[in-house]
Formats: C-alpha cells, sequence, structure tokens
C-alpha cells in the first residue's frame, strides 16, 4: 500500500499502539469475521504491486493507485478551480458596485469555477473512489481493466491540465459552463477560449468513459463467490447504474463538442441559424449530457450515503429492493428531464408538458430513498460519528435542494426564476449538500481502512459544523435574491437594486467554509502519521472490505471469501465457509497460481463462479495512449493538422501494444488442471468473459454515439423545410448500395472466421479475416470517393456539414474495424489462438457485426433521408 | 443455487461452465423503464416533428390531430408493454428480491408514461 504508514493491523495482530476496533461502545457484538490469514499472501502482495520508482508510478496500473491519484487530482482540482474562483467571485459580488474584477475576469471566473466542478472534480472523485474501494467491497482482487483504469485516470489528468493551460494562453474559456452556441460559436469567439473549453475537457470525459466500462463490469462480473444481484451492496448499486449512466451521458456531449469544435475550426454550420444550422440543437445535445450528469454527481452519493448510515445506526436499511428500484428509476428518468434546462426557449407547449411531467415524477424515487433512510434511522440508535454528521447535514441540505428543484419543474415558476439566483441557490443545495457532504463522510469513513489510521474526530466535527453553517448561511440567500430578481452571471449591481445586504450575507458565509475546507485538509494530512490505529473494522460495519486488514494488502483478498448475506460481517460467523465447491476454490485461488495476477469472474446473477482469468499487469502503454490522445485535441487547439495525424498514429500503436497478447506463462494443460478439479475454466492469455463484456461496452458506446449524430441529422432535417437545399442534386444511390453490400461481406467472413477457429481451423480464420479486411478497406475506400467527390461541401450548408460528418463517423468507425480485424490477422498467420484462447477473435466478429449494422443504416440515412421529402 | 451446479467437461472445446443468460433477469428488472424511455422519446419526436411541421407549414410529416392520435396510441401501447412485463414477471421463478425490484419498477414506469402521455389531452399540441 503507498500510504507507507502504518504496517496492517488487525483483531488478531495489534502492533504497538492502542487500536481503535469500534467507535464509541454501541457495538454489541464485536468479533465480526475477520478474513483468513494465509501464507501467501506476502508472496501475492509482491506479485500485485506496481513497480517502484517513477517508472513505477508511469506505469502503474493497480487499483488503489489509480482510484487514490483520481480522487486527489480530483481534490486538487476543486480547491483549484472550486475556491479560488469561488472566493474572488464572492469578494466581487459582496458589495454593489464593486470594482475587483471587471466584466471580462468575472466570466472567466463562473465558467471556470462551474466547468472544473462539474467536470474534474466530483467525476474523478467518484470514479476513483469506486476503482479504489469497489474490489475490496465485492470481494475481488482487482477491477477488470486495469490499463483501462490507467488510461482513465492519464487522459482525466491531462485533459483537465489542457483546460488549465488556458490561463498561460491568457484564454480562459468565458462563455459560462453550457457554452451555449452561439455565444461559443466562431463568430462570436473567435480566439482559443473555447477551444480549450472543447478540446480540454474532451480528454477528461473520454477519462470518465473508460473509468465507467471498467466499474459496470467490475460489480456485474468481478465478485465473490455466492454474492448475488440481490447481496451487492447499494453502493456497488449505485455506481454500476451511475457508470451507465456517464456512458449514456457522456457520448452525446462528445458528439455535441465535436461539432461545436468543427464547426469553430473547421467552418462547417450546425448551429449557425442562418445556413441551415440551429443553436438548440447544442442546447438538447448539452443538456441530454447535462441534466443526467447532476444525477451521476447525486447516485454515487447516496450510494455512499447507504452505505455509512445503516452502519452508524446499527441497522440494516430498510427496503433494500425498494432502494435498488429508486436508483435504476432515478437513472432512466434522469434521461426524460433535460428539457427543463430550456422551458424558456420556446419549446412547443406539449413538448414542456413532456419534460416537466418527468421532473415531478423523479421526485418520487429521490422520495422514497429518503423515507428508507428515515426508516433505518427511526429502527436504530445514532452514533454522532463525523460520518454520520455529515449524513445528517446531507440530509437537511439535499431535501431544500430537492423542493427548490421540484419548484423549478414547474414551468411557469421556472419561466420567473430562470437564470436568476434562485437557480444558483438550488444547484449549491443539491451540490454541495446532495454530493459534497456524503463525499466527506465517505472519506472519514473508509480513511481507515486504507491508511490503518482513523481520522479525527475532534477536528471532524468543527470540519462538519463549520460546512455545515457556513453553506446555509452562503446559499440560502441566494434564492431570496433570486426572487427580488437578481440575475446570475452578473459581475456587479447597483446599489439601488436592494441586493446588497443579501449578497453580503453570502459572502461572509464564506469565512466559515473555508476554515472548514481548510480543516478537512489539516484532518486527511494529520492523520495519516497521527491519528489513532484502526483495527480491521473499527466502525463494527457489515461489509467485506472491513473484513481485511487496514491497510490491506495489495491483492487485497489472499483468499477470497464466501458470501451467503447481503450483510456478511454481521450475518456471517466465517468468511471463509460455504458450499464445498466455493471453498475449495476459494482456498486454491490463495496459493495458485502465484506467477500471474488471477482474478475470479461469477455469474452475473448468480454470483457463481464462472471463470479464472489473468488480469493485465503493469504497462507504460495506457500512458502513451493518452499522451497520443491529448496530443491530437492539443494540436487541433493549435490548428496543427499534422500533430494531430501523429497522435493518432500514438494512439493506433500504443492501442495495438497494450493489447499484444503476452505469454501466458503456462500451459493450455495445467489450465485444463485446475479446471478439472474445480469446474471453472483458466484462462491464463485473457478473460473470455470480461473481454466479451468490454467489447459489449464498446459497441454500446459507438452505437450511442451513432444515435447522437442520427438525433443531430433528424433535428437538422425538421429545423429545415428544403432538405437538400435547394440547387443540391439528391445523392446517387447506386455506390451506396455498393458499400453496404461490402459492409455486410467484411461482417459476414470475419464471423466466418470465428467459426473456423472455433472449430480449431487457424487456416479458416486467417482466410475469414483477409477477405473481410480486404472487403472492408474497398467500402471505406468507396464511400471515401464518393463523399469526395460530391458537388457540396461539408462548409456549405448544414446539411452538407451534417452529411460530411456522419460519412467520416462511418468511415473512421470502419477504419477502428479495420485495424483490429488487420492486427489480429497478423497474430493469426504467426500462430496465436486457438480453440481455447481465440478471445480477441471472438471480439473482432462482434465489433465487426456492429459496424456492418451501423453503416447500413448510417449509409440509409445519408443517401436516403434526401429522397424522404413532404 | 445449487442446482446450477457447473458441468465440468473434458473437452477443451467448451467453456465449462455453461452460464446461465440473464436476458431474462434484464427484462424483467428494467423492462418496464426501458418501454417507459422508449415511449418517451417517440412521443418527443414525434411532437418535434409535428411542431416543426406547423410552423413552417408546408413540410408536413405530422399533423397536430394526428400527433395526439399518436400520442395516445403509443401511451396505450406502451402501458399494455407495462403489464404484460408485470404479468411475466410474475410467473418467472428466479432470485425474490430481484423480482421485487422490476414489479416496483414495472409499476412505476407505467406510471410515469400514463403521466407522460396524460399531456396529451390537457396541454394543446404545439
Ligand atoms: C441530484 C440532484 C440535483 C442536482 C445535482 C442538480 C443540479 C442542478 C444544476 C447544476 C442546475 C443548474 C444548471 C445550470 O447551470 O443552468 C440545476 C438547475 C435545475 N434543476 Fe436541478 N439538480 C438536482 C435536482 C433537481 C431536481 C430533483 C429537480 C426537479 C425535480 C431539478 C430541477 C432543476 C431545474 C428545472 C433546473 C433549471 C432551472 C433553470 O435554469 O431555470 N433539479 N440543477
Ligand atoms: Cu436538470
Amino acid at each position: 500500500m503507498s500510504f507507507d504508514v502504518a504496517a496492517p493491523s488487525d483483531r488478531h495482530g495489534p502492533i504497538g499502539e492502542p487500536v481503535v476496533d469500534e467507535v464509541t461502545g454501541l457495538l454489541t457484538d464485536p468479533t465480526t469475521p475477520v478474513s483468513a490469514p494465509a501464507a501467501t499472501t506476502e508472496q501475492l502482495d509482491r506479485l500485485w504491486d506496481d513497480k517502484p520508482g517513477l517508472w513505477g508510478r508511469l506505469t502503474a496500473v493497480q487499483n488503489d493507485a489509480v482510484g487514490r491519484r483520481m480522487m486527489l487530482t480530483g481534490f486538487f482540482f476543486l480547491l483549484l478551480g472550486g475556491s479560488v474562483d469561488s472566493v474572488v467571485m464572492r469578494l466581487q459580488l459582496a458589495r454593489p458596485d464593486s470594482e475587483i474584477v471587471g466584466p471580462q475576469l468575472y466570466n472567466e471566473l463562473f465558467t471556470n469555477h462551474g466547468s472544473v466542478t462539474m467536470f474534474l472534480v466530483i467525476l474523478p472523485i467518484f470514479e476513483g473512489f469506486a476503482i479504489l474501494t469497489l474490489p475490496m467491497l465485492l470481494g475481488s482482487r482487482e477491477m477488470p481493466f486495469p490499463r483501462l483504469g490507467a488510461f482513465a485516470y492519464w487522459t482525466f489528468l491531462m485533459g483537465g491540465l489542457l483546460y488549465y493551460s488556458s490561463t498561460l494562453f491568457s484564454a480562459v474559456p468565458d462563455v459560462g459552463w453550457f457554452a451555449y452556441t452561439p455565444l461559443s460559436g466562431p463568430q462570436f469567439s473567435p480566439d482559443l477560449n473555447v477551444d480549450f473549453w472543447v478540446l480540454g475537457l474532451g480528454v477528461a470525459e473520454i477519462g470518465a468513459i473508460a473509468g465507467a466500462v471498467e466499474i459496470i463490469i467490475a460489480v456485474l462480473k468481478l465478485r465473490a463467490p455466492g454474492m448475488t444481484l440481490a447481496r451487492l451492496p447499494l453502493y456497488a448499486w449505485a455506481m454500476l447504474i451511475t457508470a451507465f449512466m456517464i456512458l449514456f451521458a457522456f457520448t452525446p456531449l462528445i458528439v455535441g463538442s465535436l461539432l461545436l469544435e468543427l464547426e469553430r475550426g473547421f467552418g462547417m454550420h450546425f448551429f449557425t441559424p442562418g445556413a441551415g444550422g440551429s443553436s438548440l440543437l447544442w442546447q438538447h445535445l448539452f443538456w441530454i449530457f447535462g441534466h443526467p450528469e447532476v444525477y451521476i454527481q447525486f447516485l454515487p452519493a447516496t450510494g455512499i450515503v447507504s452505505m455509512v448510515l445503516p452502519v452508524m445506526v446499527r441497522r440494516r436499511i430498510a427496503g433494500y429492493s425498494w432502494m435498488v428500484a429508486a436508483m435504476i428509476g432515478i437513472g432512466f428518468l434522469s434521461f426524460g428531464l433535460w428539457a427543463h434546462h430550456m422551458f424558456t426557449v420556446g419549446l412547443p407547449a406539449i413538448v414542456l408538458a413532456f419534460f416537466a411531467a418527468a421532473s415531478m415524477v423523479i421526485a418520487i424515487p429521490a422520495g422514497v430513498q429518503f423515507f428508507s433512510w428515515i426508516a433505518t434511522i427511526w429502527d436504530g440508535q445514532v452514533r454522532w460519528t463525523t460520518p454520520m454528521l455529515f449524513v445528517f447535514g446531507f440530509m437537511i441540505t439535499f431535501v431544500i435542494g430537492g423542493i427548490t428543484g421540484v419548484m423549478v419543474a414547474a414551468v411557469p415558476f421556472d419561466q420567473q426564476a430562470h437564470d436568476s439566483y434562485f437557480v444558483v441557490g438550488h444547484l449549491h443545495y443539491v451540490l454541495i449538500g446532495g454530493v459534497a457532504f456524503p463525499i466527506f463522510a465517505g472519506v472519514y469513513y473508509w480513511y481507515p481502512k486504507f491508511t490503518g489510521r482513523m481520522m479525527s474526530e475532534r477536528l471532524g466535527r468543527w470540519n462538519f459544523w463549520l460546512l455545515f453553517v457556513g453553506v446555509h448561511v452562503t446559499f440560502f440567500p441566494m434564492h431570496i435574491v433570486g426572487l427580488l430578481g437578481m440575475p446570475r452571471r452578473i459581475y456587479t449591481y447597483p446599489e439601488d437594486a436592494g441586493w446588497g445586504l443579501w449578497n453580503l450575507i453570502s459572502s461572509l458565509g464564506l469565512l466559515l467554509i473555508l476554515p472548514g475546507i481548510g480543516l478537512f485538509v489539516l484532518n486527511v494530512w494529520w492523520s495519516r502519521k497521527h491519528g489513532q490505529r484502526a483495527g480491521a473494522n473499527p466502525w463494527g460495519a457489515d461489509s467485506l472490505e472491513w473484513a481485511l486488514p487496514s491497510p490491506p494488502p495489495q491483492q487485497g483478498w489472499t483468499r477470497l471469501p464466501i458470501v451467503h448475506s447481503r450483510h456478511p460481517l454481521w450475518d456471517q460467523d466465517e468468511l471463509h465457509r460455504g458450499d464445498d465447491r466455493h471453498e475449495q476454490l476459494a482456498h486454491a485461488l490463495g496459493r495458485w497460481p502465484l506467477k500471474w495476477r488471477a482474478v475470479l469472474v461469477v455469474g452475473t446473477g448468480n454470483g457463481e463462479p464462472e471463470e479464472v482469468f489473468r488480469v493485465a499487469n503493469t504497462s507504460i502503454w495506457p500512458f502513451v495512449t493518452a499522451l497520443g490522445t491529448v496530443g491530437i485535441f492539443a494540436s487541433e487547439l493549435l490548428k496543427l493538422r499534422l500533430g494531430a495525424l501523429l497522435g493518432a498514429a500514438i494512439v493506433i500503436g500504443s492501442v495495438v501494444m497494450w493489447n499484444r497478447p503476452s505469454p501466458p506463462l503456462m500451459t493450455e494443460e495445467e489450465e485444463l488442471a485446475f479446471e478439472r478439479d474445480h469446474g471453472v475454466p483458466v484462462r491464463a492469455s485473457g478473460s473470455l468473459v470480461v473481454a466479451r463484456w468490454g467489447m459489449a461496452l464498446a459497441i454500446l458506446f459507438v452505437s450511442i454515439a451513432f444515435g447522437s449524430f442520427l438525433l443531430s441529422y433528424f433535428y437538422l432535417r425538421l429545423e429545415n423545410p428544403v432538405w437538400p437545399p435547394a440547387g443540391v442534386a439528391r445523392p446517387g444511390l447506386g455506390i451506396a448500395a455498393v458499400v453496404v453490400v461490402l459492409f455486410a461481406a467484411a461482417a459476414g467472413a470475419v464471423g466466418a472466421g470465428r467459426r473456423g477457429i472455433l472449430a480449431g481451423d487457424r487456416a479458416r480464420l486467417v482466410r475469414g479475416l483477409a477477405i473481410g479486411s480486404a472487403c472492408a478497406v474497398a467500402a471505406v475506400a468507396l464511400l471515401a470517393v464518393d463523399l469526395a467527390s460530391a458537388d457540396f461541401g461539408p462548409g456549405d450548408h448544414a446539411y452538407g456539414s451534417i452529411f460530411h460528418t456522419l460519412g467520416a463517423f462511418t468511415i473512421v468507425l470502419a477504419s477502428v474495424a479495420v485495424v483490429m480485424s488487420v492486427s489480429t490477422l497478423v497474430y493469426a498467420v504467426r500462430g496465436h489462438y486457438s480453440a481455447r484462447r481465440f478471445s480477441p477473435v471472438d471480439n473482432v466478429a462482434r465489433f465487426w457485426a456492429a459496424t456492418g449494422v451501423i453503416a447500413a443504416i448510417s449509409i440509409t440515412v445519408l443517401y436516403g433521408a434526401p429522397y424522404l421529402t413532404s | 443455487m445449487s442446482e446450477r451446479t457447473p458441468i465440468p467437461v473434458d473437452s477443451p472445446f467448451e467453456p465449462a461452465v455453461r452460464q446461465a443468460s440473464t436476458v431474462g433477469l434484464w427484462v424483467r428488472t428494467i423492462g418496464g423503464p426501458v418501454v417507459w424511455i422508449v415511449h418517451f422519446a417517440f412521443v418527443y419526436f414525434v411532437a418535434e416533428a409535428a411542431c416543426a411541421t406547423e410552423r413552417s407549414g408546408s413540410n408536413g410529416f405530422v399533423g397536430s390531430d394526428a400527433l395526439v392520435v399518436a400520442i395516445v396510441v403509443a401511451t396505450v401501447v406502451a402501458m399494455a408493454g407495462c403489464g404484460a412485463l408485470l404479468v411475466t414477471a410474475r410467473r418467472a421463478d428466479g432470485d425474490r428480491v430481484m423480482a421485487r425490484i422490476g414489479e416496483v419498477l414495472g409499476m412505476g414506469a407505467a406510471g410515469a408514461t400514463l403521466v407522460t402521455g396524460l399531456a396529451a389531452l390537457v396541454v394543446g399540441p404545439c
């Protein structure tokens, strides 16, 4: 553990100082089970550790390194963007007619503050939290794709830095955190400011999606034997749903940002009304992301509350299934609310009604969660520890924010309150009360697990009360000035507006918040060395991670736990007893294999062992891939088109290196021997199951992106009564048909190759991949030629812009598929793959099937829709 | 759970454990919300299409009257879908907790769908 502060201790082996086994004496039965000590613990600990030194840091992939870095970097951006900006803004607004900062700087401040907190703070903190804690919580040793996790971290860090480098160029984004067009378009923001916003955050968004993929698979597949879906801790449910939401929400934003950048840098028209574009299209794409984003931040917070609260009141959560249903319901409903941010732009009345209805309905699942927490408290006996204080602060503050949310969800009210300080009050209540407080609760709660030391309760109390009172003093008055008519995003206001007093109170609240945050930082720092020693389970908690020593060894679980209950540490006397098969398997995996990092995969629903696979080890390639990615975006920023090509080449090269087959360290016979003993397949060359899920999610991602393009296409189509614009001929259908057939042939050939290797015939595999790649190259070339020879350019009209963009998307997608099938072909020719080790082939075939379908739809729309005119 | 004992097989060409398909589980659990969101997307897009028509006059995909009819029909179909899911879920055997979650979500989805659809009858089309 790189928090090298305390040697591991548990109840059986306290070292020197007294150990806090249990915090307030309320624990009736202090003997919760612990994970069994094992002779191989140290050997596995070395196997799972990252390498030392700088190289070790760059190549690190271990979940705790990645998770901790993400969290710390998120906090770092919070201190940078969340605090400095807001202090200056509040200083400026404290008095009327203030001249501390001018309008331009003020615009930059609120833009930076909003963008950083919404993109670079809460999201990485929660993804980091999940990556750090999930394996232990679920009784697994790692996340499914450690290298993808490392990549997520690097992209997130580099994206954030790219975004922040705008300060060096004096081109700080200044168009608000949602960058509405046309203000953010080339006409009104000709400088680089908005490019920094689009491109820097774009890199970070890619990181968010990569992290989400990790989390989904971890929760669904990497769990302890016996942990069925119905036994998942609520925090895992919350993260699972959140991760899916990230996939569905961030992808449209990436597509929207791409369109914006094409408009800004390449003279295309998506959002310029004069040329057939629509500025509302941006608002739609942004808020399809933006509203779910607020719940993406909120759901993990409820997950933390649902873990901490029951432990602090020593009661099981009331209504587990209601809780899960509520979270799933919120996940879905949050995608039907986006237009409530657009109530004042003149949408059709019936559309307003749909969105208002959904906005009201979402209060129901949120209420269900609330009552479930209240019932749990009712039933139990509260221990007022610091985590519980933050939970309490969360409940009070979030309820107020939720109520103001329902108020603005009513169209007539919102038409008054929109763009006023009322909204600023609302959003800070939900974001600070609903999200930040639970984060603090979570840090206080899990800190001892990872450092072996408790955080100071005394500092914790001060920390909480200063923040709690400070937040209300600062943000409550905002509702009032908002109703008095103060608009948001103004840099000053006249004395006779009568808003001075409330603004002064708001600003004074900061005098409480700042020391509150300061104490938190101090507490985290101080307790690393001086906190009381923590035992394995200082809170007397129910979930698995508390059975491990604090801090745990690198691999977490040397011997996997066997789960029989939703609250294993409360209900089970023993963590390693269970059905014979599970016991033997868990026992065997504690001793074998010791040369590679083995992780168990279980059935999604039933938690039955399904596969033992080798999880990836340290690698520099995620870092290089992230460098290439940021290189593409940075070159685009500086308009160095060649640099972008170089970046793309780096990305392709390093992704190939990252995924190249490594020696399996074990023969197929050895795998089979274990398989016969335990009835679970062993895959030392990489998982089949996890890889399939990874591919499925990659396909989902591509499909969502494609869906967003289609949405943009049809939205523009509706906005333009004449389509294609007058004077533009409809595209010819002949070539389109040939291209579709070629794509279908490519997908078919690759699929046939896959069936070949499954039957043990490598020649058929090679043939299939070769024919498939050739057809695909022909299709791509043909499509490219046809696009290039069209008599209307991408810059002529929204029609031309979306036509060429969607066409190019299809080409890029097919090219990715070609790279995959060609590199698989190379390995196949070199003799890789067998009927047992065919996972990459499987993936290529699936990706090709999806590409075929998407290309067929895309080409049908591109070439067919112009004929669909009334 | 013990009836799903893995079957060790000797053939190296088969995965040794047959994985129980979870498609049914997902359909029973989140089928309702999926119906809701499909319905929501459908009525939203039809409304946008109809109202764009009204704004520009000539370019008719959907008329306003057709809009109301389409929304009502879609709502009835979607609610029937939720109902069908609830009935099948009740028949299926599986984890009780997951069944319960599916049931709550199915009923919630039906309610949310109804509320969305009712808008067409209460608020004028465009
Ligand atoms: C997790 C909880 C929530 C978070 C984090 C959150 C966050 C936000 C944020 C950031 C904004 C401002 C967006 C902007 O910059 O314009 C906002 C506005 C809004 N929120 Fe929430 N919100 C939450 C819950 C709710 C709920 C429960 C409702 C309704 C039931 C709601 C309704 C609205 C509406 C209608 C607006 C738009 C107000 C306007 O701009 O006129 N929010 N919220
Ligand atoms: Cu919203």
